[in-house]
């Protein structure tokens, strides 16, 4: 995401010149003694904060406390991708508040971390927001250490207070204050406790004091001092830089080369003769030295004396986390959750209410006959209203069908993440996900997919390697059913269990196989897992609603084009007349793999929506009647068979055309091939579903 | 006045350097006594005797081997002469020439072991001269790697409930590596292993962490030592 770059302005002053603003604090109350505000930021008019610090510090609830807008509150790592921006206004003075994805250090690893960093130290801001978790302070004091070390604005702002406090922790945030040099400010976010304060050292313009140094040891002393004077310009300090390249960060070194050859020559052979002399990486000594100093500077004004978490929640974290339990509740979860409430209440109730109702009994027919009136041609009419309309099929799908279905999933995912049951879960399959190449973080774009394959896909970005992204995709692509036809599939199937029997293990089955066979053939590292597990928390409602919302907006934003798009596409299809001649085509597998010529159109429809394939085939058996085992063979098929347009269009965006073609073409004729054999495999086994 | 026994010594030494370089570096069976040069001319068959008598090394038909015990010793010895050079070299910056005469008078006063240790630390355990030449590693070293003590384990070697601090994270894999010490995975922090299975789930200080196989092993835990 590219960060809007600030409007400069400088304050026309008397005399045609132009005045800097010196005026810091509250308006009328100056204090001379005071460095300018603008010293550290832009010039213009508004100031600029920042926020930074770990994920599950509570940032986003901070951040909605502060700026009163919606954000994802998330505490699974990765998930809240996109950097959030907002507005606030304190005692007369505007402020843009940017809340930046999850950092440790001011070295960055994953690519939300470097997103971050750049934010941080490409751009210049007035205020930076150190959150850390309390109880998790003599953790985190290294990280505030770098933000003092490169000479920023640091407010150190102690959230989840409340839980440090139970749990027996005792701070000294006065104290604090006069060791760091820096404004220390308890808050509990969720509450709202500790916000005007916070507000108030905000406005105060804190101005990095400096006092600590921290010394790193001879040898790298003497290596900074030497590299120090070829640091390209930041928003960082010149040492804070320097450091970075030290680490041989690859943004930081970039931009010296830039500078010029024989300065990023004298840089490189310092580095290369510091990494002989060393046994370790540098970072390696640089993290000792900070938690060190870390820990001397908390000495007196921090006690963690307090009771290990005992109780109820030692016990349920056995339950979840014992794959014995583990599972079965799982399995609870999602037959509550999921089928229950998204299919159940979600597909049906709903479902029914729009499109059966208010669709199908006002919106389209008011719409048809507004069309008709004001359209004299028949091809546009079909464009727009009739059978295959943007406003008739894909406004009518987008709304009345997906968007309950989604939202439910949405609403019940929400709550799962609330809790913090994702990141136990991902820990459970982290070892059967290794088998085809993914690793126990890749469950949420995966059972994201049971609700929408398209939102799904996108949310593959969040996976650390490119090699985990592929697979994601391809398996989201072919062997996961989004829950529009999910809740169909089972409506067909539901007089007789021994189809849902078999398609579960037929798909089951290939997830299991394909995801296999790409791990072993698609080139690259097995990926790493390693999470932090947040306490299990209740899930409260006003998370559950902000996570929801977000979500649904997101939905509407980035997925509702899609299926107008691909109701412009099926209007193309139509009158050119590639539908029919899709169809002939179709029908010839359809017929090898014993299904009758009809189910042909079930699976073009599929492609377009992907219910609406699955209803086609209810069509058909209540015209020509398929028999059980031509049942099971057509759900498998179509389950496997090409995910629907939007999802395509996605996979395009995401992983590019070469690949989403790829995998169009292998599900394709994948889809015929297994449905065939299962089709030889029950007739042979003559078994009759 | 010339120092006569530190003159005898510098010679002694510089043969088994010799020998160290020419038989342990580069791999040959045996050197040629016209080969070992000391100062401008070839060695005088004095000092080898000298060497033999000590039980340092063996000259047969011209050609000079070492010992185990010689080469013990020539590896103390070079790994002295080495960390002397990287003192001087990267402390008082002298030039290559100076280095030569200076490091090789330091390295006598290096013979106490606690001295030569303490350098070895201040110069951060280095691993190669100022030539480029591997030192070998001294007990000091290993003691910093944790190898030697017998009560670090990687962690998915410990049985569930076992508690410990952090000796320390291999260095192998830097990104893993950095992941984890900016987590805050650091040497002296207190784990505790709550469980092995599905996946290491582990406590330090109050974040309980879930991490596969590989990266268990890669981070190395002191035990507990259990009162006795």
């Amino acid at each position: 995401m590219k960060p809007d770059h600030p409007s400069e302005q400088s304050v026309p002053g008397p005399g045609g010149g132009r005045r800097r603003r010196f005026k810091c604090g509250l308006p009328g109350r100056g204090r001379p003694s005071e460095a300018p505000c603008g010293r550290h930021g832009h010039r213009g008019p508004e100031r600029r904060l920042i926020m930074v610090g770990n994920p599950n510090v509570g940032k986003s609830a901070l951040f909605n406390k502060l700026t009163g807008s919606y954000v994802v509150v998330s505490n699974y790592p990765g998930t809240t991708v996109a950097v959030a921006k907002g507005r606030m206004r304190f005692e007369g003075v505007d402020y843009s508040v940017v809340d930046t994805p999850g950092m440790y250090t001011l070295f960055p690893i994953t690519e939300e971390e470097r997103v971050a960093r750049r934010i941080l130290m490409e751009e210049k801001h007035d205020v930076v927001l150190h959150v850390v978790d309390a109880k998790n302070l003599p953790r985190m004091l290294p990280f505030t250490l770098q933000l003092i070390e490169a000479r920023l604005p640091v407010i150190l702002v102690l959230n989840i207070m409340d839980e440090a406090e139970k749990a027996g922790l005792s701070f000294d945030a006065a104290g604090l204050e006069k060791t760091l040099g820096i404004p220390v400010v308890p808050t509990v976010s969720i509450a709202g406790k500790g916000i005007r304060q916070l507000k108030e050292s905000i406005a105060a313009c804190p101005q990095p004091k400096g006092k600590l140094d921290l010394d790193y040891g001879l040898w790298i002393e003497r290596v900074l001092l030497e590299i120090m004077p070829h640091m390209p310009e930041t928003s960082l300090s010149r040492r804070s830089t320097a450091l970075l390249a030290l680490q041989e960060d690859k943004d930081v070194l970039n931009r010296i080369s830039a500078g010029g050859s024989d300065k990023a020559q004298e840089v490189f052979s310092a580095l290369n003769g510091l990494k002989k002399r060393l046994r370790h990486p540098v970072g390696y000594y640089l993290m000792l030295v900070r938690r060190q100093k870390g820990e001397s500077l908390l000495r007196d004004h921090f006690s963690d004396r307090g009771v290990s978490e005992m109780g109820s929640s030692q016990v349920l974290e056995k339950i979840l986390l014992n794959p014995l339990t583990g599972i079965p509740i799982l399995f609870l979860v999602l037959y509550f959750g999921f089928y229950k409430f998204v299919g159940g209440f979600g597909a049906g109730v709903v479902v029914d209410f729009l499109e059966g109702h208010l669709f199908e009994d006002y919106f389209v027919p008011f719409v048809n006959g507004w069309t008709e009136k004001l359209i004299p041609w028949p091809v546009i009419q079909n464009l727009v209203a009739m059978d295959y309309g943007v406003l008739t099929l894909g406004v009518r799908y987008a709304v009345a069908i997906v968007m309950p279905i989604v939202g439910a999933f949405f609403l019940v995912f929400s709550v799962v993440e609330d809790s913090g049951y994702l990141p136990r879960l991902s820990l459970l399959i982290d070892r059967l996900f290794k088998k085809i190449g993914l690793s126990g973080r890749a469950v949420i774009p995966l059972t994201l997919g049971f609700g929408c394959g398209t939102m799904a896909t996108m949310v593959t970005r969040t996976l650390e390697s490119v090699r985990e992204r592929v697979i994601a995709t391809v398996l989201l692509a072919l062997a996961i059913p989004c829950s529009a036809q999910l809740g169909v599939i089972f409506g067909l199937a539901s007089e007789s269990p021994g189809i849902i029997v078999t398609w579960v293990i037929t798909v089951g089955l290939m997830f299991f196989l394909v995801g296999f066979l790409l791990a072993r053939f698609i080139p690259g590292r097995s990926p790493d897992f390693f999470i932090e597990l947040p306490p299990l928390r209740m899930p409260r409602p006003v998370n559950v609603w902000v996570k929801t919302s977000a979500r649904m907006r997101w939905y509407f934003l980035e997925i509702f084009p899609l299926f107008l798009l691909a109701s412009v596409i099926i209007w193309i299809g139509d009158i050119t007349g590639l539908f029919g001649w899709a169809l002939t085509l179709l029908g010839y597998p359809s017929q090898w793999i014993g299904l009758p010529e009809e189910t042909a159109q079930a699976f073009l429809f599929g492609f377009f929506r992907r219910d609406y394939g699955v209803a086609g085939l209810y069509d058909i058996q209540r015209s020509t009647g398929l028999t059980g085992n031509q049942l099971a063979v057509a759900t498998v098929t179509l389950t496997l068979f090409l995910p629907c347009v939007a999802q395509f269009l996605v996979m395009v965006k995401e992983r590019g055309w070469r690949i989403a073609l790829a995998v169009a073409c292998f599900v394709f004729p994948f889809a015929f091939v297994v449905g065939g054999a299962l089709n030889f495999v029950l007739n042979a086994l003559g078994i009759v579903l | 006045m010339i120092d006569l026994s530190c003159f005898a010594e510098e010679v002694l030494d510089e043969i088994l350097e010799i020998l160290w370089t020419k038989l342990e570096e580069a791999g040959r069976e045996s050197v040629p006594a016209e080969e070992i040069v000391v100062g401008s001319g070839p060695v005088h068959p004095e000092a080898l005797g000298v060497l033999e008598k000590s039980g340092l090394i063996k000259v047969q038909d011209g050609s000079v081997k070492l010992t185990s015990a010689g080469f013990e010793e020539a590896r103390r010895t070079i790994r002295r002469h080495r960390l002397s050079e990287r003192l001087f070299y990267d402390l008082f910056e002298i030039s290559e020439e100076q280095m030569e005469n200076v490091a090789c008078r330091f390295e006598h006063i290096l013979i106490k072991p606690e001295l030569e240790e303490k350098i070895c630390e201040l110069l951060g355990h280095p691993r190669f001269c100022p030539h480029g030449k591997a030192i070998p590693a001294g007990e000091c070293c290993d003691r910093a790697e944790g190898l030697v003590d017998q009560t670090v384990v990687p962690m998915s070697d410990l049985r569930q409930g076992e508690a410990g601090a952090i000796a320390y994270v291999q260095t192998g894999d830097s990104d893993k590596l950095k992941k984890l010490m900016a987590m805050g995975i650091l040497p002296g922090e207190p784990v505790n292993l709550e469980r092995r299975f599905p996946s290491f789930v582990f406590t330090v200080g109050r974040t309980r962490y879930a991490v596969d196989e590989e990266m268990a092993r890669a981070i190395f835990v002191r035990r507990l030592k259990t009162s006795g």
